[in-house]
């Protein structure tokens, strides 16, 4: 029998939940988001590149995985060095395991990670599910794929190396009724520019320059790149939020942003400085109802940010004889108990979910639940209600230790 | 029994407590290189079966892995054999642990694809090249010459001051690197928040390189090629530092010498300031009198551009187009400086074509 043979033959034994080779559409995964149904967008810098993957068959329902206990603030530990384990499942040391991005797909609850097999030019891109706990290599050859550039354009015939040099890191990706958002920084040019693409994928892209912005003192208008955006109506009008990479907030309207277009953005606040933008996830505050965006920082604790505050929010100061603003400024920020998060999403109303370094040991890189609206979890924090003895006016401690499923 | 016997008798018991004998001291595990799979040969029938219906008992792992999970194999059987045809290569140089765990034997073995001689990586080059950078400096290039691994710039690039001490956060702190395609290529970008006027960081703590003085940028020994090697010493590049550039870029004074036709000789601009060496090599463009791209070969080291075309110059009006995303080194474009009066970025954002004749005079 001919080893091909023999392979096909093995996969009816179903040994493990190996695809075929799914590196073959992918020069690398980074940037993940969903549309509204299970269509997965992995942007692709390397190839230059936005894929579409219609996940339908593979995505499994999560409704009985459970995730924590809201109620006395406990999140799951679904995952202690993922690395490691990610790194097992690929067969390569866990210092050759990148983590670039985490979604989750919201019908199912089912988490998504975009995984480089290394950190060379050849390492392979695969994405990897959650499902119910366990780690499972996503099969994106039995997807309907579908894809649309979005990189730069090699001019081959000047380049006298012969391969294009520049490259644009695409730093986020976002879906909002019918269209991607797709941000980037090129490394060699400081104008990153905003595209939208319509999806289904017509070939039609349309590109503005929004990363103009007033400058927090005076005089100057400036650009930067995009980090990290989300979409959220502000008075019933879309709107893009963008965090820059020297931290200023901007909103945009997103009729604004037609092809061509140079859009002031307005400046509604600042991260403050020493510090990059990772993550802009919106969520809703089931405690009071209200629409929110979450932050996460490289450098500072997660701030949350309220959407009408935001809609509300008149442009920064800026002109003749304006004070500088240096620290976090603008729209009111709520501090969130949350460090060294290296990805964030939401689960549902109740838990978002984050790789992190473990509060008690940085080596060990989590998968945790966190239990919304205030991203805290009583077990990563020395709080009175932990102590042995100390009053227990809530009862958590009372609480029988949640068992997991 | 003769003294000799009971001596080699004892020897060969001792042997034996020291070398429990395996089981399965038939089976052999070995690497096949041209295919990559793992061989397993010498088990007895009912383990062969036992084997592919519970292939759980077969473990493939990085022998170092602190983790209980195998990596993701298919198990064939192939005439008595069983192949393991691992999902993924396995990385040359790295140690595997094949553990099979059978109910009444253990079998255990460590299986190494031979790396390649790899030879240790250099840096090659550095840009801007130039003597002196403007203080307001936005990317610095380093190029090396083998594909390098990601995720390393971070903690094995500083920029030094003249005292010896560290420039601290210099560079925007992005999670991605930025690196060309071949990764031989790297971006560093200084952190925009302090270059930019009027901004918190550059009020606060400053613009990472002072005007008159001098810095050296270290890039680390340890750093590795994505072959594994490191680059073995550490390397410091000088860096003298003038006045910043905070002006529009206007190609109406760039100094070009224009070749004879029916030559083949350079066609040269000269700048009045370094232009990004990158953006220039793909932004500057020259058409032909029929307004074709000329296809030639570009020099460029950011100070100056020099173009040769593959076929002698024929006489006539020859257009250079400059794209509006053209920028200098400090993010000067020829729409704006970087740093723009409110109401002026964005104003010119058609290329800007400047004519030159070309005669056989």
């Amino acid at each position: 029998m001919s080893l091909k043979k023999s392979l096909l033959a093995a996969s009816a034994l179903a040994l493990v939940a190996a695809g075929a080779a799914q590196a073959q559409s992918m020069s690398s995964a980074g940037a993940l988001a969903f549309d509204d149904t299970n269509t997965l967008f992995v942007g692709d810098a390397k190839a230059g590149l936005v894929h579409a993957f219609d996940l339908s068959g593979a995505l499994v329902d999560q409704a009985d995985y459970q995730l924590g206990r809201a109620q006395t603030f406990e999140g799951r530990t679904i995952f202690n060095h993922l690395d490691v384990e990610i790194a097992a499942l690929l067969g390569i040391e866990a210092a050759d395991v990148v983590i670039n991005d985490m979604v989750v797909h919201k019908p199912t609850k089912q988490v998504l990670l975009s995984i480089h097999r290394g950190h060379g030019p050849d390492a392979e891109a695969v994405i990897i599910a959650v499902n119910n706990g366990a780690l499972e290599l996503i099969d994106l050859d039995a997807a309907e794929h579908s894809s649309m550039s979005v990189g730069p354009v090699p001019t081959s015939e000047t380049l006298e190396f012969g391969q294009p040099l520049n490259t644009l890191a695409i730093t986020d990706i976002d879906y909002y009724n019918g269209e991607l958002l797709v941000a980037g920084v090129s490394n060699e040019e400081f104008s990153s520019k905003l595209r939208r693409i319509p999806f289904p994928f017509t070939n039609e892209i349309s590109t503005s320059s929004i990363e103009i912005w007033h400058a927090v003192h005076a005089q100057y208008e400036t650009r930067a790149p995009i980090i990290s955006q989300t979409v959220a109506e502000l008075d019933g009008v879309p709107t893009l939020i963008a965090i820059y990479a020297c931290t200023p907030i901007v909103k945009i309207p997103l009729t604004d942003l037609t092809d061509g277009a140079e859009v002031r953005g307005t400046m509604i606040g600042e991260m403050g400085f020493g510090n990059t933008p990772l993550d802009i996830v919106p969520y809703v505050n089931g405690w009071d109802g209200t629409s929110n965006v979450v932050v996460t920082n490289s450098n500072r604790s997660a701030a949350s940010l309220n959407i009408e505050a935001i809609g509300a929010a008149e442009a920064m100061p800026h002109g003749e004889g304006v004070q500088n603003v240096f620290s976090v400024a603008g729209v009111d920020q709520f501090p969130l108990p949350m460090s060294g998060t290296l990805h964030l999403d939401t689960l549902d109303d109740t838990y978002a979910l984050v790789v992190r370094r473990s509060p008690e040991d940085v080596r060990n890189m989590q998968l945790h639940t966190v239990p919304m609206p205030f991203f805290f979890d009583r077990a990563d924090h020395v709080v009175e209600m932990n102590f042995d003895g100390s009053p227990d006016p809530f009862g958590y401690k009372a609480a029988p230790p949640v068992e997991y499923n | 029994m003769s003294t000799l016997r009971r001596w080699v008798r004892r020897a060969l018991l001792a042997v034996l407590l020291s070398n429990p004998i395996p089981v399965f001291a038939e089976i052999v595990a070995r690497l096949d290189i041209e295919t990559g799979n793992v061989v397993l040969s010498g088990l007895a029938s009912a383990e062969h079966q036992a084997v592919l219906a519970k292939p759980d008992v077969l473990r493939l792992q990085v022998a170092s892995s602190m983790s209980d999970r195998g990596m993701l194999v298919s198990l064939v059987s192939d005439s008595g054999d069983i192949l393991v045809a691992p999902r993924f290569p396995l990385r040359p140089g790295t140690d595997y642990a094949l553990k099979l765990d059978l109910p009444k034997s253990q079998f255990e073995t460590i299986l190494t694809l031979p790396a390649p001689d790899a030879e240790a990586p250099q840096l090659i080059a550095f840009a801007p090249s130039q003597a002196v950078l403007p203080a307001n400096i936005l990317r610095l290039y380093l190029t090396f010459s083998q594909p390098m691994d990601s995720g390393q710039l971070r903690q094995s690039v500083t920029l030094l001051r003249a005292d010896g001490t560290e420039v601290p956060n210099p560079f925007l702190n992005l999670e991605t690197e930025l690196w060309d395609g071949a990764q031989t290529r790297a971006t560093l970008l200084l952190d925009p928040g302090r270059i930019k006027q009027g901004v918190g960081p550059n009020a606060e703590v400053g613009a990472p390189l002072e005007a008159g003085e001098s810095y050296r940028l270290r890039v680390a020994g340890n750093v590795r090629s994505a072959a594994g090697q490191p680059l073995g010493s550490d390397v410091s590049i000088a860096l003298r530092v003038g006045p910043a550039e905070r002006r529009a870029i206007n190609p109406e004074t760039w100094q070009i010498l224009v070749p004879q036709a029916g030559s083949q000789s350079p066609l040269t601009v000269a700048f009045d300031r370094i232009m990004d060496s990158g953006a220039v090599r793909r932004l500057l463009t020259l058409n032909a009198p029929d307004g074709t791209q000329m296809a030639g070969h570009i020099t460029t080291d950011g100070g100056g551009w020099s173009f040769v075309p593959d076929v002698p110059w024929q006489p006539g009006s020859y257009d250079l187009k400059v794209d509006p995303e053209l920028e200098d080194v400090s993010g000067n474009t020829i729409g704006a400086p970087f740093d723009a009066k409110p109401g002026t970025i964005g104003l010119r954002t058609d290329p800007v074509r400047l004519s030159i004749n070309i005669t056989s005079e």
